[in-house]
């Protein structure tokens, strides 16, 4: 059907008489309980911990970077699968492993979301959609001003278009999971069975270059 | 309501009563449902996020060509096609054309109910496409040749080991009844399937009228593997599933997931924005739209407009008492349960579904669950005057009530229908009740006792006691 006779049978069976333009809704929604870093990084773990995240707080990036190698040693995976970003120098070539076939992908968190344990990735040229979905075991580093209180507060982000929206932005929370079978909860139904996160307890750096710097206006 | 309708809904009930195996696992599942979902519902922000639902989704509503016309020159200007389709037949054409274009021999699906409205699935097998639905629910009802059991959990009727029975056929060697080893020889099977997909089909929860966005809510990933990895990614959706920005998910992010799974956020939220960047190494590189009316915009602006509100939670069918006991398949419609009973007769017609604003005991539990504040049962009565005003209604249904009416117009007929009806009413009585009812009664006492009247009727004994008075 052509797109003007489309729009204008809807139209002519709205009865608003308002003038056809955005009208934003004005939400009548308590507004999220705000919470001071510290409690973010709390409730954050202990969401993560509930969904079944292996979860910790780091001090710093070369921590996380230590506690990341130490896991990929441990668990003898043998590729990691990540945006050049996050490679540093000294690690193996293993790091540059395909998506699909990687045991491990790696991403930096955009954004996170105390109250869901959710971690925000966004696509780009570097950070592949793949690297948080199809490995079986996925990790995060998280700066800890990229935690914001609740899901509203990155939604605010998302409606404010700036930086411009990518082609996927993907709300992680917990392992990939379905309960059709029998109502038996099971991980790892199609996307990774674990899921892990370092909470990087110092200020960003450069690697992240977006999305956090606004926090500043939510702490009190 | 046609006889042969009225009696393959009948039947249809019938063997759902009949089949002890499913009516445990229908309260099962029901229960189960209600115990995950019953903490959510006590938060006291609870009844907030309903009413800022239902006052967003009215309002997207009333303004609906000026956010779809927004919606679609957005997705326009990110790079995806968009295709207007007045009904299902437009709809289906479109994306079998496209996927025969592309050669498409393998497409995957991520569980959308507006696509099993269009019935687009026979559509596609037609030019010689496979089609795998990639839920795993949905993965199951296609394997058995079903239709969905429940809008969220489409195979909550199979148990365990109807499950393993299925999924070994498949296989072709017994496999294992354990949930785990079931899920994880489904993920073998789907995730080849994801990789050699031509094309990648998904409804959409919501589409974002400000950014052009498309969002999916989903817990298991095949909605992202859908949208990762065939180079095609169509999305097909009703018409009446857009938001006018971001925020104003935010409500609805809080309750889809609580009142559908009992969580407080699904596993995964995707927000698609136009097809993979230029520079982008994965995701399609193609993206259309269908935007599909097939009867909504007749529902659009009248007395049933809130129906178009839903946010297909589930929450309805986990909460009737109904749906408990006759289950997804007696109502033999895309959309079953309390919003099934109104949305199906309102897109498909009253003839074609006759029966199932009847399917209710109207007790309102579905309309105080609902997530959008949609009044289900109020709707359900309503159509039920459409049906007897339409002449639609039985026959005797449509004589009885016309009798009624007439002797409760004219109290010497009332008095002269008691003079009959009450003693033979006593007189078929079996202790305080009848239990064995003939003709009209005999469909009422199938099912539950029919009170012995009283010797005296009431305005007997009120005549008599204005006698007594006037003494």
């Amino acid at each position: 059907m052509e797109r003007r006779d489309f729009l204008s049978r809807l139209g002519s069976s709205i009865s608003c008489d308002e003038p056809q333009q955005n009208t934003l809704v004005q939400s009548d929604l308590p507004e999220g309980q705000v919470l001071a870093a510290r409690e973010r990084v709390d409730l954050f773990i202990c969401r993560l911990n509930e969904l079944g995240v292996e979860a910790r707080v780091v001090s710093s990036r070369e921590d996380a970077r230590d506690a990341l190698e130490r896991l990929v040693s441990e668990r003898a995976w043998s590729g990691v699968a990540c945006a050049p970003g996050l490679r540093w120098p000294g690690i193996s070539e293993k790091w540059t492993a395909e998506a699909g076939e990687a045991p491990f992908g790696l991403c930096e968190a955009d954004w996170a979301v105390a109250e869901t344990g959710t971690i925000v990735v966004r696509s780009s040229a570097e950070v592949r959609r793949g690297y948080s979905l199809l490995p079986p075991a996925v990790g995060f580093f998280v700066p800890e001003r990229c935690i914001f209180s609740t899901v509203g507060d990155v939604l605010d982000e998302l409606a404010a278009g700036d930086p411009a929206l990518p082609s996927c932005i993907s709300f992680i929370s917990g392992p990939s999971n379905t309960a059709d079978i029998a109502s038996v909860r099971v991980v790892g139904v199609h996307g990774p069975r674990e899921v892990f996160a370092w909470v990087i307890a110092e200020a960003v750096d450069g690697a992240v270059d977006h999305g956090c710097m606004r926090h500043e206006a939510q702490d009190r | 309501m046609s006889v042969a309708s009225r009696q393959a809904f009948d039947a249809r009930v019938e063997r759902a009563l009949g089949d002890e195996v499913l009516q445990k696992v229908i309260a099962d599942g029901q229960d189960y449902m209600q115990a995950l979902v019953a903490p959510a519902r006590a938060e006291g922000e609870w009844a907030a996020a309903l009413d800022e639902i239902a006052r967003m989704r009215a309002h997207t509503l009333a303004r609906l060509d000026h956010y779809v016309d927004q919606f679609a020159t957005q997705v326009e200007e990110q790079g995806g096609h968009v295709f207007f389709a007045a009904d299902a037949a437009e709809a289906r054409r479109y994306v079998a054309d496209l996927a025969q274009r592309q050669g498409a021999k393998l497409i995957v699906k991520s569980k959308s109910m507006v696509t099993e409205e269009i019935e687009l699935n026979p559509a596609l097998e037609a030019i010689g496409a496979q089609v795998v639905e990639t839920d795993l629910g949905e993965f199951i009802v296609q394997l058995a040749h079903e239709r969905s059991f429940h809008i969220v959990a489409p195979a909550i009727h199979k148990s365990l080991e109807q499950i393993r029975e299925l999924f070994s056929k498949a296989a072709g060697r017994e496999l294992e009844a354990d949930a785990n080893a079931l899920t994880s020889y489904a993920r073998g099977v789907l995730r080849e399937k994801f990789f050699a997909a031509d094309l990648g089909i998904t409804g959409c929860n919501f589409g974002v009228a400000a950014t052009g966005s498309v969002v999916l809510v989903t817990n298991e990933g095949n909605g992202r593997m859908t949208t990762t990895l065939p180079r095609t990614h169509v999305v097909v959706m009703g018409v009446e599933r857009l938001v006018p920005t971001f925020q104003d998910l935010e409500a609805i992010l809080k309750v889809l997931p609580r009142a559908g799974a009992g969580e407080r956020i699904t596993a995964y939220v995707t927000a698609i924005t136009g097809p993979r960047r230029d520079d982008e190494a994965d995701g399609p590189k193609d993206l259309h739209v269908v935007i599909v009316d097939n009867g909504r915009s007749r529902i659009l602006g009248g007395k049933y407009e809130k129906i178009l509100t839903c946010i297909r939670c589930g929450a309805c069918l986990d909460v009737c008492p109904v749906y408990r006991k006759i289950g997804g398949h007696a109502y033999d419609a895309v959309y079953s349960g309390p919003i099934g009973a109104v949305l199906s007769p309102l897109l498909d017609g009253l003839d074609c579904h006759p029966e199932l604003p009847f399917a209710s005991s109207l007790c309102g539990a579905c309309t105080e669950v609902c997530s959008a504040r949609i009044p289900l049962a109020e709707y359900l009565r309503e159509l039920r005057e459409d049906s007897v005003e339409s002449g639609s209604g039985r026959l005797p249904w449509r004589l009885g009530f016309q009798a009624f009416a007439v002797a409760a117009h004219s109290p010497r007929l009332w008095a002269a229908a008691e003079v009959v009806a009450l003693p033979l009413l006593r007189l078929l009585s079996a202790g305080g009740a009848i239990l064995n009812g003939r003709g009209p009664l005999a469909a009422w006492t199938r099912g539950r006792e029919f009170p012995r009247p009283e010797k005296r009727s009431f305005r007997a004994l009120w005549r008599r006691r204005r006698d007594w008075r006037g003494r």
